[in-house]
């Protein structure tokens, strides 16, 4: 009876072939890894929220719509997250287009050092605005010595349009890249057709160009705004004394009323607004996107055809770094000057490194760094691809576009209760598992913010050969989409290791890496080490990046 | 009336330098084709302004188009990918190219209406580009460069993309809408027999040079040149060891000693290739064939039963032995070492209910008329 | 027969997973280590545990004297280590909880996370140092909050809460949110403790003196050694780490008429510590020289016990005539106050 049984299902399978079992297999293996993955990425927003049960939802969520200053914080909170998203858009789209479509010397290095910023600690990137901004600064000693003034001349920086800038500064690398990736990608063909068809370079530009790397801008702007939303030490120090916004109310709430369903309730309201900038790019994107393109026709970099242009260009870079390299520089000043007896007496050397690099302590936090960096960047990318492509199982926008960015749209300090009632002991892996959670969104998005729906007449060839869905991804997709997830990959890097948080929500004995040494100098008096100490940092995330365009410019 | 003058165009690239010279008919198809990398899509670009010349000038309808810009030349041009627009409907990919131009929104729509009509898609303006077959978006994007009213329309390898059923159906179909609507049509390919049957004359591209231009039956039976007969690839050919030319004939005698007397009108084509157009691959064919080389079609062969020989006359008569023989539907291949030191092999089209035995000694005869005398 | 179609189809895929799997399985098993028997497990603010705070040390003298294995642990500030011992209070993992001060108390009294325990050297805490009647916090260090003055930057220092009103010091003040930091919070309850109902009055005068109120001490105190303004919050000891390792005299702590407001640092056994045998080993120690004398240099604090001798730079640390502890019962709604009055004062 039973042998019966396996001839006919043997038969059966026979008929129908092997391929009718794979691509099954194929959905199957979508709709049961991406609700497990995704629910393994909740998992922590989920504890986070937990506590709002305590004492009665309704009650808790009341209690925090009652808070007048809430309220009013959210006003300033998303305006200058806003603005700090508009000045990261237009300080980072001209780059963009450089990147993409020019070609000149020193670029790889040019575009490896943006991104420094992006690995910087936030207390570092505040204190380098201080230092080239601030009343004693070098642009304002400049000034002052120039113009033999008495008081600073430039004091904007300890207010909305000082926030702004810091913000811009921090974040324009971010749209830079990610806006370059799709720029390479938009169809030369689709170009040059609209020239032909008698289109200026500006409406070629509108019609053609913009749609195509719209989705990307989009992208990078959402991530942005997030991270402008949510960030803090830079907010509370140049937006003047008792600013509020929803994470500092979250943060007072949590750390220093020990509130924790009140924390969680402001943290609901702050995460649905989040969702909802989420879901309104979602809505666009899904409106803009969608090019089935096959085999596109991509153009090379090109020099600079006229002078014009180079010029433009040339004040592009300079007003980079002018404004926004200057910061950089008063670090990197400060990492090599010596304290001394007096201002006087204060010299250049190389002693705060000397100092660090005799430090045990310093070593293995570098060594840490790198193997934090090398494994949460790898856990994000895998789970980063393995969301975005079994995310095409399914259409639901809230499923698919929103939830797996919701680590992205939650309080850190929230998170970090959310993480500490859910892991036992702790170890590096899973301070990478930490890290990775809120570094992978940016694969994710790099993944579909340039592969999108594009490629899917390649993997559904690949299909039609008798591959599933992941294996056709893994050899079609994954080769057309190397550039952007490389990309994703090195900004999870460079997030990983600018990170302090996740030690602080999964602490192991003994273990640091550089940021959180980093930290600690500055809690020890040590500015001029914390600050040599980014710069190592910087170098090493810069590296990274340097990397992954070289490997780009093979490829 | 020529249309379009091409006046020693060049252009020059680390691997490849363009030099070209060509006019198209007005209301001609004219197809280039040569092999990936000869320069075709070059071409294409620097005619339609998106690469800039180093030297030469095109015109149009006898004015100086060279200097103009891309979307000045009044060129249109139907992409390898189509180039369709993916986030605009299909009824304003065919009005893109209609603003500026002093209409009216309604004017526009009922240009494109017009035009889908032309094209045979009534009802697809309000489609989006994603839905479309490919056939569909080929005509779509013919439809788009038709709206500007180009004076000429460039085709860079539309079908190529395409499977060869749908290929074969849609080059029918572009060919009749160019007859149809009478539009001038430059159309590049690399698929020869595609150029054959889709073109009033073909011209053949290699190395960045055109090495010949000709009607379609032109290009098969006389082919001007070894490098053009090797493009072709339907030629059996032998190199030249002797060439005597007398008045009116020319006495050959090829490497295995074959020696034969063709009239003169077997080779007078050659004259009329311009012999700087050579420099190009005259390095490859001097190399092989130093005195040039006669030429036969592979099916002008035919196999002679034993003691028959006596009585070919005026024929060409091969000895050798057959290497392989395969059956290939429409005709019998069949490799022949041919007999002598250093033997070569050629290979020949027989007719397919001929029978034969591998390793065995055939004779085959080639009719004198059917030859061909060709140079580099 | 299907499995095998399965791996057919997915052989990279598959590969990867299998890695992935394994690596992460290796990487568990290296990373959990076998536990000791006889451990201790310690909760404290980040700098503690660095490399130049008290913690390397101190735990090292510790294991060595009672062969007890200490696993410490810094989890951010002292406000961050508490809120983490309130979040594991159903299953407590730390059984010492080092950082929560004088301020804090109250909080964590009421949140039922403390144990109290009367070290066997009490003796030692002189009495206007003790936290808690009841010993639920052992005091280990202490310090007052000031005004530190970068006298190169400043000729003329304020004398006075109340002098820090003046124009003259518009924008020279650098703060900390009392919302976020604890000099922030403290300063707060220093003016709250002066100024009594007319606190509020007092920070709308104060409010265009202050250049910036940061979230945290280390941004605010990077922002005044980098120049930007010449005074800070702090502690009177903060001078004494300028004395030891740069210059003395440069930058000094101001000794206001109004007097300062005493901060006192404990260590805490946690309510239902696993190990409370050790704790209380570790809090016998905590007052001991072996303990008391690392503070002073690490911590940069005064070391709770008098009897150890202090290095030569505490003599650049003032010794305020008339200090006083805030009744931290009343820091309630203190930040919000402050923070109202400062926006109207801009």
């Amino acid at each position: 009876m039973t042998k019966i049984c396996t001839e006919a299902g043997r038969k059966q399978s026979a008929r129908t072939g092997g391929t009718g079992i794979r691509l099954g297999q194929g959905t199957l293996a979508g709709s049961v890894l991406f609700p497990l993955l995704l629910v393994f990425i909740l998992l922590p927003v989920l504890a986070a929220f937990r506590p709002l049960l305590d004492g009665g939802l309704r009650n808790n969520v009341l209690r925090a719509l009652t808070e007048p200053r809430f309220l009013y914080s959210f006003r300033f909170g998303l305006g200058q997250a806003l603005a700090s998203t508009a000045c990261a858009l237009l300080l980072g789209l001209p780059g963009a287009f450089l990147l993409a479509r020019r070609r000149f010397a020193g670029k790889r290095l040019l575009a490896a050092l943006t991104v420094i910023p992006f690995s910087m600690p936030a207390l570092i990137v505040a204190i380098g605005f201080v230092l080239y901004y601030g009343h004693n600064g070098l642009l304002n000693r400049l000034l002052m010595a120039l113009f033999n003034l008495q008081e600073p001349p430039l004091r904007f920086l300890y207010s909305f349009q000082g926030l702004v800038l810091a913000h811009g500064f921090y974040n324009f690398p971010l749209v830079m890249r990610y806006v370059a990736d799709a720029w390479e990608r938009v169809s030369a063909n689709q170009e040059d057709a609209a020239r032909l068809l008698g289109a200026g370079r500006l409406r070629v530009f509108r019609t053609v160009t913009l749609p195509a790397i719209l989705p990307a801008v989009g992208s990078a702007a959402t991530l942005v705004f997030l991270l402008c939303f949510f960030s803090f030490v830079i907010v509370m120090l140049f937006s003047g004394p008792g600013i509020s916004t929803p994470e500092v109310e979250i943060y007072r709430a949590a750390r220093f009323e020990f509130d924790k369903p009140l924390a969680s309730a402001f943290a609901l309201a702050e995460t649905l607004i989040a969702i909802l900038v989420l879901a309104l790019y979602a809505l666009l994107e899904a409106k803009t996107a969608g090019a089935d393109q096959g085999q596109i026709v991509l153009r090379p970099p090109q020099p600079f055809k006229n002078r014009l242009s180079r010029l433009l260009a040339a004040l592009y870079g300079l007003l980079v770094l002018f404004f926004f390299g200057g910061p950089l520089i008063a670090i990197i000043v400060e990492a090599f000057s010596v304290r001394g007896r007096s201002y006087a007496s204060a010299s250049l050397g190389v002693q705060n490194f000397l100092r660090l690099y005799t430090s045990s302590g310093f070593r293995t936090a570098f060594a840490n760094t790198i193997l934090l960096g090398l494994l949460a960047a790898f856990l994000a990318t895998i789970s980063g691809i393995l969301l975005a492509v079994s995310s095409r199982s399914f259409k639901s926008l809230l499923l698919t576009r929103i939830l797996p960015l919701l680590p992205l749209a939650i309080s850190s300090v929230v998170l970090a209760f959310g993480w500490s009632s859910l892991l036992g002991s702790s170890s590096l892996l899973v301070i990478a598992l930490v890290q990775a959670v809120s570094a992978y969104p940016f694969i994710f998005k790099a993944i579909q913010g340039s592969v999108g729906r594009n490629d899917e007449k390649y993997l559904q060839a690949a299909r039609t050969l008798g591959s599933s869905r992941y294996s056709a991804f893994l050899r079609v997709g994954l080769p057309l989409a190397l550039p952007a997830i490389l990309s994703g990959f090195a900004f999870a890097f460079a997030i990983s290791a600018g990170d302090a948080n996740a030690l602080i929500v999964a602490p192991v004995s003994g273990l640091e890496t550089l940021a959180s040494y980093l930290y600690k100098l500055a809690g020890s008096y040590r500015f001029n080490e914390a600050c040599a100490a980014a710069v190592i940092l910087s170098a090493l995330t810069a590296f990274v990046f340097f990397l992954k365009d070289l490997n780009n410019g093979k490829a | 009336m020529v249309k379009l003058e091409i006046s020693k165009l060049t252009k020059r690239w680390p691997e490849l330098q363009l030099s070209v010279d060509l006019s198209i008919e007005k209301g001609e198809l004219l197809a280039v084709v040569g092999p990936s990398g000869c320069g075709k899509s070059t071409l294409l670009r620097l005619l339609a302004g998106l690469l800039a010349e180093d030297s030469g000038s095109i015109y149009m309808d006898g004015q100086e188009i060279s200097k103009l810009d891309a979307g000045k030349r009044r060129v249109g041009m139907v992409f390898q990918d189509y180039a369709l627009f993916p986030h605009l409907t299909v009824l304003r990919n065919i009005t893109y190219g209609l603003h500026g131009r002093h209409m009216k929104a309604e004017e526009r729509r009922k240009r494109a209406q017009e035009l889908l009509q032309l094209v045979g898609l009534p009802d697809f303006g309000p489609r989006s580009i994603l839905t479309l077959s490919g056939g569909e978006k080929q005509r779509v994007a013919l439809a788009r460069t038709m709206a500007a009213k180009p004076e000429i329309i460039l085709f860079d390898e539309p079908l190529s993309s395409l499977d060869s059923t749908l290929r074969k159906r849609l080059r029918q179909d572009l060919r009749e809408e160019q007859q149809r609507l009478g539009f001038t049509a430059l159309y590049v390919t690399h698929d020869l027999e595609e150029a054959l049957a889709i073109a009033d004359r073909v011209a053949i591209m290699q190395n960045g040079h055109i090495i010949q231009v000709a009607e379609p039956r032109m290009i098969w039976e006389q082919p001007n040149s070894i490098a053009a007969a090797r493009f072709l690839g339907h030629m059996v050919l032998m190199p030249v060891c002797e060439a005597t030319p007398k008045p009116g004939i020319i006495k050959l005698k090829t490497d295995m000693g074959h020696s034969v007397q063709l009239s003169a009108k077997q080779y007078t084509q050659i004259a009329e290739v311009e012999p700087a157009l050579h420099t190009g691959h005259s390095a490859l064919s001097a190399h092989d064939f130093p005195l040039g080389a006669l030429a036969f079609e592979r099916n002008a062969a035919r196999l002679l039963k034993e003691g028959q020989e006596t009585a070919a006359t005026d024929c060409l008569i091969l000895r050798g032995s057959c290497q392989q023989a395969r059956y290939l539907g429409e005709y019998l291949e069949m490799v022949l070492e041919l007999e002598g030191q250093n033997p070569p092999t050629i290979t020949l089209r027989l007719p397919r209910e001929t029978m034969l035995q591998r390793g065995r000694s055939y004779v085959v005869a080639i009719d004198l008329t059917q030859l061909l005398y060709l140079t580099a | 027969m299907n499995t095998r179609h399965i791996f057919n189809g997915n052989n990279s895929a598959a590969a990867l997973f299998a890695f992935t799997t394994i690596f992460i399985a290796v990487l568990f098993t290296v990373s959990c280590t076998a536990k000791a028997t006889d451990e201790l497990v310690i909760y404290s603010y980040d700098s503690f545990t660095s490399e130049w705070g008290p913690g390397p040390a101190v735990i090292a003298e510790f294991e060595e004297l009672s062969g007890i294995k200490v696993t410490i642990l810094g989890i951010g500030d002292a406000g961050q280590t508490m809120a983490r011992v309130i979040e594991e209070k159903a299953a407590p993992k730390a059984d010492l909880i080092i950082g929560i001060d004088n301020h804090l108390l109250p909080k964590a009294l009421q949140a039922g996370i403390l144990a109290p325990y009367k070290p066997a050297n009490s003796a030692l805490v002189p009495e206007q140092l003790i936290l808690d009647q009841d010993w639920h916090l052992t005091p280990f260090d202490y310090s007052t909050f000031a005004i530190i003055w970068d006298s190169e930057l400043l000729t003329n220092p304020p004398q006075s809460l109340e002098d820090l009103t003046k124009t003259e010091y518009k924008d020279k003040l650098i703060l900390m949110d009392p919302r976020t930091s604890t000099p922030g919070l403290g300063f707060a309850a220093w003016t709250s403790h002066v100024y009594g109902t007319a606190t509020a009055d007092y920070w709308k005068r104060l409010a265009p003196s202050i250049l910036a109120m940061t979230s945290g001490w280390s941004t605010g105190y990077g922002l005044f050694t980098s120049g930007e303004a010449p005074l800070v919050i702090s502690y009177t000891t903060s001078a004494a780490y300028h004395a030891e390792y740069e210059s003395a005299g440069r930058y000094r702590a101001l000794e206001f008429a109004e007097g300062h407001p005493i901060q006192i640092e404990g260590i805490g056994m946690v309510h239902g510590a696993k190990n409370r045998v050790n704790a209380e080993r570790f809090l016998d120690f905590v007052l001991s020289e072996g303990f008391q004398k690392h503070i002073p240099l690490t911590n940069w604090m005064y070391p709770i016990n008098p009897a150890v001798e202090l290095p030569a730079s505490f003599s650049h640390s003032p010794v305020p005539a008339n200090s006083f502890l805030v009744d931290a019962t009343k820091l309630d709604g203190l930040d919000r106050l402050v923070l109202d009055a400062v926006q109207s004062g801009q």
